[in-house]
């Protein structure tokens, strides 16, 4: 065993690491999402879209027509829909006079489980402008709402409530400081916390620490002013997007897959979406990831862009470009008809953090429709290498 | 007041700081197909989304027990597939003369706690009770799984008898 030491210090040593800079860039794509650069590098790919738009026609109506016998492929079956994430829907209350001033927000909550007995907190939070802060940003607390969670599966219908001023004394006494007025949340983009759990407390004002059971998913949201509702079902046990009935949903998702990709090993993969006409910019984003084997698979929902976002203001990931955003984690997608564009190219793309590779090796598309509370699928089997339209394995859900 | 500032420079100083250490720790516990960078990342991920790093009093001990849990949870999830591999890995190394250490081998099919107390204890010169802290056990089992380590890889290489 006189080895062992060394052993173990080539096991740790093992591989090639990427370095602290790539792994920063690497975890920031990971929180927030992937990123894109602005219009002029749509541009550079035009003729991808353009080049690939007759054949794609032809050929995805074609050979989708041989593999389902002439269905409309375009729009999955019943049969098949799987539950949007998240949904907003104008509330049928009557907007303010002055929709400047703000309006009420909702948090419709239709079929929460497993928390009985637990305390379901919502709080609605911006990234605001803060002199005071050492980051100039920080995340402030617009409305929220607490409430006992007395059955399961668990129904609610919260309007958020306005912020007390005054910070609790004890963080434990006043873990959510909602006064007994309805907020008045003016348009711009917020992000809802939505957090159940045994004594949610105390990370911080607006955030409870790790608890018993603790559950928490978040939904980005733009508001418009007016009076609005968010639909949601039910919070994953895992963290990430909040999951929401499919009954109440305006939106759908696109899902696409890679299934068996072969002799694509060290290939950069990435997938852009574009409303059916293709012009720039992309309306949403998939996949961040090298293929690491052969054959190698892989999924990954479709992403619209998030409003522009503070946050690329105030961090590094401002190094990916100077019009930089980030894709919404919620995968909403407006219904209508989209083209979904996969990339690939051996190594990195260039110039890396952009979605969109100059010059390509490999890239095809695909036509979509996405309906409303249906989690469209797409399966691709390879990506040719001069353009031509994805061999789709499954259209469908 | 503030919350989850993820992306401030502050915390990326921290990975940097961290980084070469917390990738070394990953690259021993991390399943042998799986990228310790991967793994990384993965740790990170998962802690910022909760917490900001400069909000943590120790910061480096608590991403390694991240690492350590999530190391774990690749297992479980790959028991399947290592139970092939181990098959396959097996009926390899039939014809490999004895030695230590081979190819790493060895060492890789200890469980993830096992080499990571090994390590810390041996390379990084950690007394148990610091090693227990950082994998979110008492002392007491951060020991047994180092003495537990060592002696599977002594029954391994054949130096003692199981």
């Amino acid at each position: 065993m006189s080895d062992l030491r060394a052993a173990l210090i080539e096991l740790a040593e093992r591989g090639t690491p990427v370095g602290s800079g790539r792994m920063r860039e690497r975890v920031a794509v990971e929180l927030a999402g992937p990123i894109r650069r602005g219009g002029a590098e749509w541009m550079r790919i035009g003729w991808v879209v353009a080049a690939t738009a007759a054949a794609v026609v032809l050929v995805v109506i074609g050979g989708t027509a041989l593999l389902f016998g002439g269905t409309e492929l375009s729009t999955p079956p019943p049969a098949a829909v799987a539950p949007a994430m998240t949904t907003t829907t104008a509330a049928t209350t009557t907007a303010p006079p002055n929709a400047a001033e703000g309006g009420t927000l909702t948090i419709d909550v239709s079929s929460l489980s497993g928390s009985l007995g637990d305390q379901l907190a919502g709080v609605l939070m911006a990234w605001a402008y803060d002199p005071a802060s050492p980051g100039d940003y920080r995340w402030e607390g617009v409305g929220g709402f607490a409430v006992a969670v007395d059955d399961d599966p668990f129904t609610t219908s919260q309007v958020l409530g306005e912020v007390d001023a005054e910070l609790p004394a004890d963080p434990g006494d006043a873990m959510w400081p909602w006064a007994s007025g309805e907020a008045r949340i003016p348009a711009g983009d917020y992000t809802l916390w939505l957090s159940a759990g045994e004594d949610l407390c105390c990370y911080n004002r607006w955030v409870p620490a790790d608890g018993p059971g603790l559950r928490f998913c978040e939904f980005r949201i733009s508001t418009t002013g007016q009076d609005q509702i968010v639909h949601i079902a039910d919070i994953p046990s895992d963290g990430g997007p909040c999951v929401t009935d499919p009954a109440t949903a305006a939106t759908g998702t696109i899902t696409v897959a890679v299934e068996g990709l072969a002799d694509m090993v060290g290939y950069r993969l990435l997938a852009g979406v574009f409303a059916e006409t293709g012009d720039a910019p992309l309306v949403g984003g998939a996949f961040w990831t090298h293929v690491d084997g052969d054959p190698f698979s892989d999924r990954d929902r479709v992403h619209p862009p998030a409003v522009p976002n503070p946050r690329t203001e105030s961090s590094d990931v401002v190094g990916w470009g100077g019009e930089d955003y980030f894709w919404n984690e919620t995968a909403q997608l407006a219904p209508g008809r989209y083209q979904v564009v996969l990339w690939a190219n051996p190594g990195e793309l260039a110039p890396y953090g952009s979605h969109i590779p100059a010059d390509p090796e490999r890239a095809c598309t695909i036509d979509v429709e996405v309906v409303a509370g249906i989690d469209t699928e797409v399966v691709v089997t390879g990506i040719p290498a001069d353009g031509e339209p994805c061999p789709l394995l499954a259209f469908g859900s | 007041m503030e919350l989850l500032s993820r992306t401030e420079r502050g915390e990326w100083r921290i990975i940097d700081e961290l980084y070469p250490s917390l990738r070394r720790f990953a690259a021993v516990v991390a399943p042998h197909d799986l990228d310790p960078d991967d793994l990384l990342q993965e740790a990170l991920v998962l802690v910022l989304r909760r917490h900001r790093l400069s909000d943590l009093d120790y910061p480096g001990p608590y991403l390694r027990k991240t690492i350590m849990h999530a190391a774990v949870s690749h297992n479980r999830s790959m028991a399947r597939r290592w139970r092939a591999l181990s098959r396959y890995a097996a009926s390899e190394a039939a014809g490999v003369p004895p030695g230590y250490p081979s190819d790493l081998t060895e060492l890789t099919a200890l469980p993830p706690r096992e080499r990571a107390a090994l390590y810390l204890h041996e390379v990084e010169g950690y007394r148990y009770g610091e090693i227990g802290e950082m994998l979110g056990c008492t002392e007491a089992a951060a020991k047994k799984a180092g003495v537990r380590g060592r002696r599977r890889l002594q029954i391994t290489l054949g130096e003692v008898a199981p």
